[in-house]
């Protein structure tokens, strides 16, 4: 590998994932050698592994901006907008 | 009784209408009909409501100052005097100034907002900011009764239940609304993880979307810390907020799919890169095919008075095997395991299928790298006592060297022996 390779578990998925597919072009095309393609398998493992994780992430709820007792802006649940 | 002349009753209602000054300065609101413009440059209407009309003229002059095009079914306000025109018998307006009323105002508003906005550069396109590729969560400043709301989350939960949704309660119309929706969408974008805030309004009428129109809301969303994206009434309506907006979206629902990706276009594109990572290592496969034919056609083009030779070269292989990566395999094939295991966990499929082509391609991995390396158009040279040269140390003009290729050999004397180093760019690939 040339690059300088960033620790996995910072990238966002759109820098993972740019990353994977410019892999993927390299090991179908076969320009690089034995040791770097295995390198570049096992990485491509780790950042679909890492891309995957995040879109796994726990579902988000529906907030709400109020205006608390000083004019402070607090959040507080919506209820009932589930299935809004 | 005294008769009068046609003439004398015609000047006598012309200094009636002179005399009375109400009628020679007066403001008029009408509907236009029947405007055109004589080829002198004068503008003949009629004004009218639903109870009576009344001719009009705008002179050559006047007509030039006026900053809208007159025409018919536009209400406008005017101003003039009342005149009776003699020679066709006709009380007629004399419109000195016009202004479109009503609606026809705002729009007036409206363009000279723009212009002056527009020429003060805030709705330059190199202050547009991309947006985020996938939002933490999104602020949507609109009103919390509203359609564009259930709308708004409907899509984002549909596309991207993973991304956070603030709500951001203003009135959207009203005269209070501008500073309301520029308070929440200051409070919106400053709280923790909110990427990008939607403005949304769902369709109506001009004056209803005129708060959007807000020359300081303009500048708000200019100010705002995060992009803004906003999604203001139907596909047709513009706002001075759409202009000054990082992006407009035609509707408030089309605003929610620019600022969050779908989540299963996501999932499908990243299982056809997985497929594609997985294929493209029993490429392997194909190389030991290679190897092995190669050995049949050496086995044949040798011969067996060449029996040494070949086991000469056959120890050459060995020991270029020896440095090969491919000893590395065993190592790398565990690390491998180990992320294939996380990746079960994380991505819940199957991953057994490229588990099994990894452990097929184990075998052919072993045998396959001096031979990729000979296919793809390297040679292996060999002094004749069957040593592998690696460098030119050591080699001297007139020695004889094998060189070993994919399909046979030669034997070479060589002409010179020159130290330096091999240029980038040599090792060309062929595919």
């Amino acid at each position: 590998m040339t690059e300088a390779q960033e620790p996995i578990e910072k990238l966002t998925y759109e820098g993972a994932l740019g990353e994977l597919e410019t892999l993927i072009r390299r090991l179908e095309t076969g320009s690089i050698d034995l040791a770097d393609s295995i390198a570049s398998y096992e990485r491509g493992v780790a950042l679909a592994a890492h891309c995957s994780g995040l879109l796994e992430a726990t579902e988000k709820k529906v907030q709400r901006l109020v205006l608390g007792g000083r004019g402070e802006a607090v959040e507080v649940p919506v209820e009932g907008e589930d299935e809004a | 009784m005294e008769v009068q002349s046609v003439s004398d009753v015609a000047n006598w209602v012309k200094e009636v209408f002179t005399q009375e000054r109400g009628l020679q300065d007066l403001w008029i609101e009408g509907e236009v009909a029947g405007c055109k413009i004589a080829a002198s440059g004068h503008c003949y209407l009629t004004l009218k409501d639903d109870r009576a009309v009344i001719n009009a003229v705008m002179f050559r002059t006047a007509l030039s100052r006026i900053r809208f095009q007159m025409q018919d079914g536009m209400v406008v306000l005017a101003h003039g005097r009342l005149e009776f025109y003699g020679d066709r018998g006709q009380t007629q307006l004399i419109l000195d100034a016009a202004q479109p009323s009503g609606v026809g105002a705002l729009y007036l508003a409206f363009e000279q907002l723009k212009t002056r906005l527009e020429a003060e550069g805030l709705f330059a396109a190199h202050l547009k900011r991309p947006l985020p590729f996938m939002p933490r969560r999104v602020a949507v400043v609109t009103s919390e009764g509203g359609a564009a709301l259930r709308d708004v989350i409907k899509v984002i939960r549909r596309r991207c239940a993973t991304v956070g949704i603030l709500v951001a309660h203003a009135p959207v119309q009203g005269v209070i609304s501008p500073a309301k929706l520029i308070l929440s969408l200051q409070r919106a974008a400053s709280r923790p993880e909110v990427d990008v805030v939607l403005l949304v309004r769902g369709g109506g009428s001009l004056e209803d979307l005129a708060a959007f129109n807000d020359e300081a809301l303009a500048r708000a969303i200019r100010a705002c810390p995060v992009p803004v994206v906003t999604g203001i009434g139907h596909q047709t309506d513009v706002t001075i907020a759409d202009f000054a907006a990082d992006l407009r979206a035609a509707t408030p629902s089309q605003a929610a799919e620019l600022a969050v990706p779908s989540l299963v276009d996501l999932r499908r594109h990243l299982l056809q890169l997985r497929h594609r990572l997985d294929g493209s290592l029993p490429e392997f496969g194909r190389q030991r095919q290679i190897l092995v034919e190669l050995r049949e056609r050496l086995d044949g083009a040798v011969g067996r008075e060449a029996a040494t030779k070949r086991e000469r070269l056959e120890a050459a292989a060995a020991r270029l095997h020896r440095q090969s990566p491919a000893l590395q395999l065993p190592l790398m094939r565990q690390r491998i395991d180990d992320r294939m295991e996380r990746l079960d966990a994380a991505l819940k499929v199957g991953l057994d299928r490229a588990r099994a082509d990894l452990r097929a391609s184990r075998g052919q991995l072993e045998a396959l790298s001096p031979l990729r390396v000979l296919g793809r158009g390297y040679s292996i040279a060999r002094t004749v006592d069957g040593k592998v040269v690696t460098s030119v140390r050591g080699l001297r003009q007139g020695q004889r060297l094998v060189t070993l290729f994919a399909d046979g050999r030669v034997v070479g004397e060589l002409v010179s022996v020159e130290e330096q180093p091999v240029p980038a760019g040599v090792e060309v690939e062929d595919d």
